[in-house]
């Protein structure tokens, strides 16, 4: 089995993903990359999957399906991110193997990764020994080197997807932009591996997409997305939506980003939990897996940024998000924010999904106007 | 000179709206068709059969202003050149608003959708919308209607007759459906059985879209389900006062995106971008096809007009919208962003 020349495959997130096939390729794997979510990749996940079972399961089964059944020659180890806690995606990954052996798949096996969990004299040898079943034993200093370019990958396509959002709405010819990050992107993926080529290419394209003919101003109307981090932070899962309210004049953010989510998980854990703890007293005080507290969480810190609306993205039937969602409604009267709960699943339709967009812009447009008068009216009584 | 009208085209699932509001912003023509599966031919004769109507009353007219709204707001919006293509919501609230005024809660059942508008000293604050069900839909209620044996005109009428409502389950139509029939075999009348299921509707209703929310009156109730008097009374019950329903029930959203138009249109200062009425003689035509340039595999959507395309849509890079006369749609991109701009200020 060892003797196997192994091939790697990875969950996409978004844009990110040259990152994690860097990561392999340094340590001198191959790498086949999935396929976006599409048609396709639904209706296998779908078709194979338990019916009540997360959809991001679905999505991920579904695009390692296609991987395996367009390789067949192959021998892959399939990534995994798993936790643990009351949330079933501590069961995604003998779910995999169970499935896609009935399938008939040999050819393959599930690695996973998992964070440090306390008790640390426990907690490290266990992250370690995962590693080594992730990575095959390598020099360490090869493994570091994977890391840190990964890291500096995944760095770089944050900020050029930033730099890209911020733009979109402000941009003179409309699509522009997005043209300019479509060939940044592919520069950073096929970028030599040193950490110096890439910051290189990083303020070239940071450059290029500044040097965009736009107009700069900070009046447009703030919309910040939570939720569940695989839905939100792979664009072919949530039909586009940080693009769609970019280009609907709206100045997006995004929560969970790959950087903040392994850090927070994996390095912060317990700094993170605790400042959780304190944003969320009174509404969410206990781990509920998945993102749940941590979309709570940025709804409030969002408020306090001075956001006018929040949107919620969720898979259809994800337990941590449908809790949240409820506690939500209470956020959103206390804090004077809109929330709006959007539910992803294969049936979702493009037509309704933009309606709601439509009409959420729309509505924080014709709040901050009263803000704004009703501003205007208080500062005329002071003067009175 | 010739009479300047706005036409306000709503496509909805099961109903498409046609409206002409004049220069008071008054509905001088409204007609209320079905969809029937084909929405371009529905648009074309609803509109020869308005423009007919309208022109024997005032002569001749001249459309200073087009909006779209509706599920097939896109498709309609292409095929007629509107000047504004706006969600339902929007259009729904800005003609309830105009209507009443101080309204704070607009309930609204259509076909397939249900919504709940909160407004606030006139601007829309908060909505939900039915998400993975169309239970206690106008669609839902034309089913059962057919399957009772009963007209759903004389729905309204059937359940104000009922002395003693049955109790039906109103999460899910399929259950309601059974429990209907179980209440029938007990020997329950169609009157009350009627009667329950508009409760169980409007509880549904109330309890996915409005929970948690305040209910503030005044309330408005529009959309076809509206109609339905039955309907009307369970919602003055589970409320506890009075709920309009405006006289253009069913015409709000079309109402709505046509004065949205003018005041795009005199926002703007430019001509408008309807075709004219010769666009009901042209051939449309449209097309689906899955685009195999990338591994995205998007369904694109194409409108032939007289063997020409007309528009694109559902491509993920741009691949094929910015195919067409890429030029003209930029200059059109550019002006709509700076109109943005500058109405925001």
């Amino acid at each position: 089995m060892s003797h196997k020349k192994i091939t790697y495959t990875v969950p996409r997130m978004g844009y990110t993903y040259a990152a994690f096939e860097s990561f392999f390729q340094i340590l001198g794997y191959d790498v086949i990359m999935p396929e976006p979510t599409n048609n396709e990749t639904i209706k296998e996940g779908v078709s194979n999957s338990p019916e009540y079972m997360c959809f991001p399961f679905k999505i991920l089964l579904g695009q390692f399906e296609r991987v395996l059944e367009k390789n067949p020659d192959r021998y892959f180890k399939m990534v995994s991110l798993e936790s643990y806690g009351p949330c079933r995606f501590g069961y995604y990954s003998p779910l995999y193997y169970k499935i896609l052996k009935d399938k008939g798949f040999t050819n393959f096996e599930v690695v996973n990764v998992e964070g440090i969990y306390p008790p640390l004299y426990k907690g490290i040898p266990r992250f370690f020994k995962k590693l080594i079943k992730l990575t095959g034993w390598h020099a360490p200093w090869i493994v570091v080197k994977a890391f840190v370019i990964a890291g500096w990958k995944v760095y770089a396509t944050e900020q050029l997807e930033k730099k890209l959002y911020h733009l979109i709405p402000r941009e003179k010819v409309s699509g522009s932009t997005e043209r300019i990050f479509d060939k940044a992107i592919e520069r950073i993926r096929h970028a030599p591996n040193k950490v110096k080529a890439i910051k290189k290419i990083l303020n070239e394209e940071i450059e290029k997409m500044d040097k965009n003919p736009h107009v700069e101003r900070d009046d447009l109307p703030k919309v910040g997305l939570v939720g569940e981090a695989y839905i939100l932070m792979d664009y072919s899962n949530n039909l586009d939506i940080e693009k769609k309210l970019a280009y609907m004049g709206v100045d997006v953010d995004r929560s969970l980003r790959v950087t903040n989510w392994t850090l927070d998980r994996l390095i912060k854990a317990k700094s993170h939990k605790a400042h959780m703890l304190e944003v969320n007293k009174g509404y969410l005080d206990f781990f509920i897996g998945g993102d749940g507290q941590e979309s709570i969480m940025n709804t409030i810190l969002y408020k306090k940024a001075g956001y006018d609306g929040v949107i919620q993205a969720q898979p259809f039937g994800c337990l941590p998000e449908t809790a949240a969602k409820e506690i939500l409604t209470k956020v959103s009267e206390d804090y004077d924010i809109p929330v709006l709960s959007l539910a992803f699943d294969e049936q979702t339709g493009e037509a309704g999904f933009v309606t709601r967009l439509e009409a959420f812009v729309d509505m924080i447009k014709s709040r901050r106007q009263i803000k704004t008068h009703e501003e205007k009216e208080s500062h005329v009584t002071v003067k009175n | 000179m010739s009479k300047q009208v706005a036409l306000g085209i709503d496509v909805g699932s099961v109903t498409t709206k046609v409206i002409f509001v004049d220069e008071n912003d008054e509905i001088v023509e409204g007609l209320y068709i079905r969809t029937k599966g084909n929405p371009i031919d529905t648009i074309k004769s609803g509109m020869i059969e308005a423009y007919n109507v309208i022109t024997s009353k005032f002569g001749d007219i001249e459309v200073i202003a087009v909006g779209t709204t509706g599920s097939g707001r896109q498709l309609a919006g292409v095929v007629v050149g509107a000047d504004i293509i706006k969600n339902e919501i929007s259009a729904h609230a800005y003609a309830a608003i105009h209507e009443v005024p101080d309204v704070s809660t607009i309930f609204e059942i259509g076909g397939q959708d249900s919504k709940i508008i909160f407004i606030r000293n006139g601007a829309v604050t908060d909505f939900a919308m039915n998400t993975v069900c169309a239970a206690g839909t106008g669609s839902f209620l034309d089913h059962q209607a057919e399957r009772i044996g009963i007209d759903i005109e004389k729905f309204g009428d059937y359940s104000l007759r009922a002395t003693n409502p049955v109790r039906i389950a109103g999460r899910c139509t399929v259950f309601a459906e059974s429990d209907m029939i179980h209440k029938q075999q007990m020997g329950a009348t169609p009157e009350d059985i009627v009667a329950g299921l508009s409760e169980s509707l409007v509880r549904n209703y109330l309890n996915n879209l409005a929970r948690g929310k305040e209910l503030l009156p005044k309330f408005v109730f529009q959309g076809g389900v509206s109609e339905n008097i039955g309907i009307v009374k369970a919602f003055e019950n589970a409320v506890g006062t009075e709920v309009i329903v405006p006289k253009n029930n069913k015409l709000m959203g079309a109402w709505g995106v046509a004065m949205l138009a003018k005041r795009e249109v005199e926002i703007t200062g430019q001509k408008t971008n309807f075709k004219g009425f010769k666009v009901t003689e042209l051939e449309h035509k449209t097309r689906v096809f899955y685009c195999d340039g990338c591994a995205n595999n998007c369904e694109v959507y194409e409108v032939i007009e007289n063997g020409e395309t007309i528009a694109y849509w559902g491509d993920r890079c741009g691949k094929w919208s910015n195919r067409l006369t890429s030029k003209v749609r930029k200059n059109e991109r550019v002006d709509r962003k700076s109109e943005i701009i500058n109405s925001e200020r």
